[in-house]
């Protein structure tokens, strides 16, 4: 009970405590903040990866049909709720005069899209409520979905696209070159490779927040691709797979490389090594490289960072060596009126904790704060000075993920308190080891 | 240093009050005094009479509520901060009851302190050599030749006391004034710094010293005594008398 | 004079007084390598850049180019202060070996090497026939066919030390590149029976310009080859830029307003020949402006960095500010003694202050110093790390990047310098007026009455 008292008493009069307590909190806030952005910046890569493309993704270097059985096959097995087979290409778009752009297409059926990606969310028309255009036939240009992007580019202060331009585009005509997708004619044979040239109307504008997709992006039906309408499917080399709720994308990798394997082999005829190209990868891991150098850097700035945080500790061991320097008359007499030194030692540590502990709960609710309100906070800073900090072409995404990192937070949180009760250690120790028939000595 | 007519210092009407918590405290009530120049004058009063802070209303330390204090007619109290520093640094000597030595210096850097306050460096090495030599003399005067370069807590209370008298007399100053300047020294000690206080005395200082101690005030010329919160009548001491 | 002998006493003989010292070498450490190395990277990535672009750029952002380049170059020609003037077409195709059906969309510059190379330093960026015009595109294998050169980083991958390994370079390839030939108009221009022209040309070279975005991402063809394949031979031929270097003391922003001027003259000079409404949508840009979007992410980049050691400088403020409030703390009663002896409020004010300084220079000195060393072994540290444990700060098959940059700015060091002691006196400020504000009487007394 005592050491409770006298925590609240130094707590309350000796302002050099509070005083302590505030750099452990500034601190803790500064390594919370670094870390949730960070942290954000990789979770938002992941999740827009399998927004975009699903929770795993088949990709076979060698094209190949009856992606209809594949998916049944998939489906059947309780693990997929939903597929889509398709293809990647490069190409050039013309856009109008003297608009020429490279672009990735998204080959792929936009019906089958929507079942395993966002794409509905992201869809721009001119309805309230967009819908994907169905496959059918087409007669005249051929409906496509363009990325934002690609139609108008960011406001260079405040860094949004204009919405209404971009609409304003929609039923635009365009022109787009790529390598034609080889299929195989009616009686079986391989096509030669070569070059399509399609004619576009865009349908819907996509909007997915993720800078990259959105300034290169165009999804073509694959039925486009098809030479004519009776020719087989054009052939894919992509599946993207939604799976079925609470399936983890590690679990059902295996599973899947499985019932590919099996596909490949029975149905496409491959041989094993053939079938064994194909690789199955859980959509977060698609960026996996990237995404190791970022947490890289991650960990290096928490390290520097943490180093320079550690002078508070040096700074908690002062405070205290000097409470007990000009209480160490007070300690004395607790001794003298029969206080072990354990108890003694204990006061000052517990302090010490006490004190890292109110920092870091002070220090959490200030990196919370900060770390919430980020965007406005740049908003702020881009308003007062004309530059924008987080700009989505740098940084791939247009918000600054403002979402705070509470596995961290806990990490740091805690080594706060350890480290803040470190350095009232040696104080505790000092106190612990008063005599008090030297103390109390009259000079 | 030549006695002149008039005093040199003249209270009137001094009040002052402090603040302890919610309670005020009135602890002079309207003090007089008057110290003649060259006069040896001791304030007696019971712990807690205000004394202390007559004292440091007198050496400029503190201001009174109400009232004036003048030194050779000039209202200290009407002082503005400069002319404060300059009447601490040039006409007062004080010496405290816990002697107040700094410990980064050592004995010849402490007592030679006042005369480096209010100079730059150029100033400092202009009179370094003259400050040194009055400060050599002063320790000397003291008996602390052979401790010169020791640091406060390797000397004990009468040495660090003696630093203190040395450092107070360093820029000459009109007016020596000591708060219970033997009250944390044993009587053999204390009487050793009274007998320094004589000598000073009898060289012309002025010295006004306050204590609680009836022997240590009796060393004095004239004894005053300090009672709720007003000087009462003083004495001419005995052995001056004779 | 007592301020600065009571101020160096305080530094060296309270142990406290290291603790601000140490706080702020730390703080000054940390800055100045971080900033040292990165100012170090835009700085090589903005010399980079202004090798590739060269001083000056008279560019349209159209695809479609303008006429007329041809005369305007050799009106810079006979400029005093243009030492080279190159006209270039930038614009995209696919590229694909002609052996393969992938294919991918890159951006296809066309250039005419012999002067190209002496506005800017893509020759030296070469291998094979580094700075050689006349072998620029001399196709490897396939002499029947126009060469192309292509950026490294399309044929080769880097290793751990971000080296390339030449023998793999694909001496035997041919590509099959695709455009869209735009009119005058814009608009695309039939080919046959459709909107596209495609040629195939041999590999002639790489190069190794040190962006990312060039080396991972450009083809070089020879200037008249992609002006056919874009459409743009005309009558009147067209380009998309004209690339200037200036000659040697010449101010930028002088021989850019000069170019400025001088091309206003042309235009209206152009007004009644045909296409010259192409001429209105060209402009002079010096080669800053005319990367500013490459550059700034980088320049925003350090911002960012800034504004985080701005966090980091607020916590050391704040430390530093604990540590004299202590000292204030524990001072007090000298702070007395001090005034009682005359001392002013200025000279209470200027010891601490001084004291404040001490701390910042000598803590700005030791972080200067440990961060020289850090420096200048920085590449062998990291060597060491990657031989021993594998790790290496940037990954330098994902990043282009050589060595770390370490070579020191005075004037980087003596900012970083500067603001530690700044850091210190605002630390410093809040106790030191407390402590000159203090009454002597306060302290000295042993009891309050």
């Amino acid at each position: 009970m005592i050491k409770v008292l006298l925590w609240i008493r130094y707590l309350r009069t000796r302002p050099v405590v509070l005083l302590s307590i505030t750099a452990v909190a500034l601190a803790v806030a500064l390594l919370i903040v670094v870390a949730s952005l960070f942290t954000g910046f990789i979770d938002a890569f992941e999740r827009s990866a399998t927004e975009l493309v699903g929770d795993v993704l088949l990709t076979s270097p060698n094209r190949f049909d009856h992606a209809d059985r594949l998916a049944e096959a998939l489906l059947a097995s309780g693990l997929v709720k939903a597929t889509a087979a398709g293809t990647q290409l490069p190409g050039l778009l013309h856009l109008g005069t003297g608009d020429v752009r490279p672009v990735q297409v998204w080959a792929i059926e936009p019906q089958a899209l929507e079942q395993v990606t966002c794409i509905k969310r992201w869809l721009i028309t001119h309805d309230d409520n967009p819908r994907i255009p169905s496959p059918g036939q087409h007669v005249g240009p051929i409906p496509a979905l363009i990325g934002i992007g690609l139609l108008t580019e960011p406001d260079p202060v405040t860094d949004r696209y204009d919405r209404q331009r971009a609409i304003g585009q929609i039923g635009q005509r365009l022109v787009l070159t790529c390598p034609a997708i080889p299929g195989k004619d009616a009686d079986g044979t391989a096509q030669r490779p070569g070059r399509r040239t399609l004619e576009l109307a865009i349908a819907g504008i996509v909007h997915s927040g993720n800078w990259l997709f959105d300034q290169q992006s165009i999804l073509v039906p694959l039925k486009a691709f098809q030479t004519d309408q009776n020719s087989p499917p054009a052939l894919v080399d992509r599946v993207q797979i939604r799976l079925a709720d609470g399936i983890d994308a590690r679990d059902a990798v295996t599973s899947i490389t499985t019932i590919w394997d099996r596909f490949a082999q029975q149905i496409l005829g491959w041989g094993p090594y053939q079938a064994a190209q194909a690789e199955v990868l859980p959509a977060k891991e698609l960026q996996g490289r990237f995404l190791a150098e970022v947490r890289k850097q991650l960990g290096v700035l928490m390290v520097i960072f943490g180093v320079v945080d550690m002078a508070a500790v040096v700074l908690v061991f002062c405070v205290f060596y000097m409470i007990v320097r000009l209480k160490i008359k007070d300690i004395a007499i607790l001794k003298a009126c029969g206080c072990p030194s354990s108890q003694v030692a204990f006061l000052f540590l517990g302090l010490g904790a006490v004190t890292g502990s109110i920092g870091a709960a002070i220090g959490v609710l200030l990196g919370w704060l900060f770390t919430h309100n980020i965007n406005h906070i740049e908003d702020r800073i881009s308003a007062l000075l004309g530059i924008r900090l987080w700009d989505s072409s740098a940084y791939l995404f247009e918000q600054i993920p403002n979402q705070v990192a509470w596995g961290a937070v806990w990490v740091i949180v805690g080594i706060a308190i350890l480290a803040a009760a470190a350095g009232a250690l040696a104080p505790a120790v000092m106190a612990a080891r008063a005599r008090p028939v030297e103390v109390l000595r009259y000079e | 240093m030549n006695r002149t007519d008039g005093p040199i210092l003249v209270a009137e009407g001094i009040v002052k009050s402090y603040r302890l918590g919610t309670t005020t405290v009135k602890v002079l009530k309207g003090a007089n005094l008057e110290v003649a120049e060259g006069e040896f004058l001791a304030i007696l009063g019971a712990s807690g009479s205000g004394k202390t802070t007559l004292l440091h209303i007198l050496g400029g330390l503190d201001r009174p509520d109400k009232g004036r204090v003048l030194f050779r007619g000039s209202d200290i109290a009407g002082f503005r901060s400069r002319q404060l520093d300059h009447y601490r640094n040039r006409q007062v000597g004080f010496v405290f009851q816990f002697y107040h030595l700094l410990d980064e210096l050592d004995v010849l850097e402490n007592v030679y302190l006042p005369a480096m306050v209010g100079k730059g460096i150029l100033g400092w090495l202009a009179c370094k050599k003259a400050a040194r030599q009055r400060a050599l003399e002063l320790i000397e005067q003291v008996g602390l030749g052979h401790r010169l370069h020791h640091k406060p807590w390797q000397l004990s209370g009468g040495e660090r006391q003696r630093v203190a008298i040395a450092r107070a007399l360093m820029n000459r100053p009109t007016l020596l004034l000591a708060d219970e300047p033997t009250g944390n020294l044993d009587w053999a000690t204390g009487k050793g710094i009274l007998a320094l206080f004589g000598a000073l005395h009898s060289s012309g200082q002025t010295i006004v010293m306050v204590t609680h101690d009836q022997r240590v005030a009796s060393q004095a010329t004239r004894t005053v005594v300090l009672a709720d919160g007003l000087v009462q009548a003083g004495q001419t001491n005995t052995h001056w008398r004779q | 004079m007592y301020k600065w002998l009571l101020a160096l006493r305080y530094l060296t003989g309270r142990r406290i007084s290291y603790v601000a010292v140490m706080v702020i070498g730390l703080c000054v450490f940390v800055v100045f390598v971080v900033m040292t190395v990165m100012d170090g990277l835009v700085g090589q990535f903005k010399q980079r850049t202004h090798d590739f672009v060269g001083d000056c750029v008279v560019s349209t952002e159209s695809m479609v180019g303008f006429p007329y380049y041809d005369r305007f170059v050799t009106i810079l020609h006979s400029e005093p202060i243009v030492e080279a003037a190159s006209a270039v077409i930038n614009t995209y195709g696919l590229v694909a070996l002609a052996s393969r059906q992938d294919a991918v969309g890159l951006q296809i510059m066309g250039i005419e090497p012999t002067w190209h190379f002496k506005v800017t330093g893509l020759g030296k960026s070469l291998y094979l026939h580094p700075d050689d015009p006349n072998k620029a595109f001399l196709a490897q294998h396939d002499p029947n066919l126009p060469g192309c050169i292509l950026g490294i980083d399309l044929v080769l991958n880097r290793d751990w030390s971000g080296s390339y390994d030449y023998r793999w370079l694909p001496v035997k390839a041919i590509y099959e590149i695709s455009c869209f030939p735009l009119t005058a108009k814009g608009a695309l221009a039939r080919v046959g029976a459709g909107y596209v022209n495609a040629k195939r040309f041999a590999f002639a070279d790489v190069s190794r310009t040190g962006l990312a975005r060039e080396d991972g991402g450009c083809v070089y063809l020879p200037f008249g080859q992609l002006q056919v394949l874009s459409g743009m031979a005309g009558p009147p031929g067209r380009a998309t830029a004209i690339h200037i270097r200036f000659r040697p003391n010449v101010d930028l922003m002088a021989g850019t307003a000069k170019v400025a001027e001088l091309w206003d003259q042309f235009r209206k000079a152009c007004q009644d020949l045909p296409q010259s409404q192409l001429l209105a949508g060209v402009k002079v840009k010096d080669w800053k402006t005319y990367r500013k979007a490459t550059i700034a992410p980088m320049e925003k980049e350090q911002i960012a960095m800034v504004v985080m050691f701005v966090l980091l400088a607020t916590t050391a403020i704040f430390i530093v500010f604990v540590v004299f409030y202590m000292i204030v703390a524990n001072k007090a009663r000298d702070i007395g003694i001090l005034k009682a002896v005359g001392a002013s409020f200025g000279g209470v004010m200027g010891l601490m202050v001084g004291f404040a300084s001490l701390i910042g220079l000598l803590g700005a000195s030791i972080g200067l110093l440990a961060g020289w060393a850090f420096l200048s072994r920085i590449n062998q540290i990291e060597y060491l790390l990657f031989e021993r444990f594998g790790f290496q700060l940037w990954d330098r098959t994902i990043f282009s990047i050589g060595q770390i940059p370490n070579q020191i700015h005075l004037d980087l060091a003596a900012a970083v310098a500067l603001s530690a002691i700044i850091v210190c006196l605002t630390g410093c400020l809040p106790p030191a007026m407390k402590a000159a504000r203090m009454q002597p009487s306060d302290t000295l007394r042993a009891s309050p009455v």
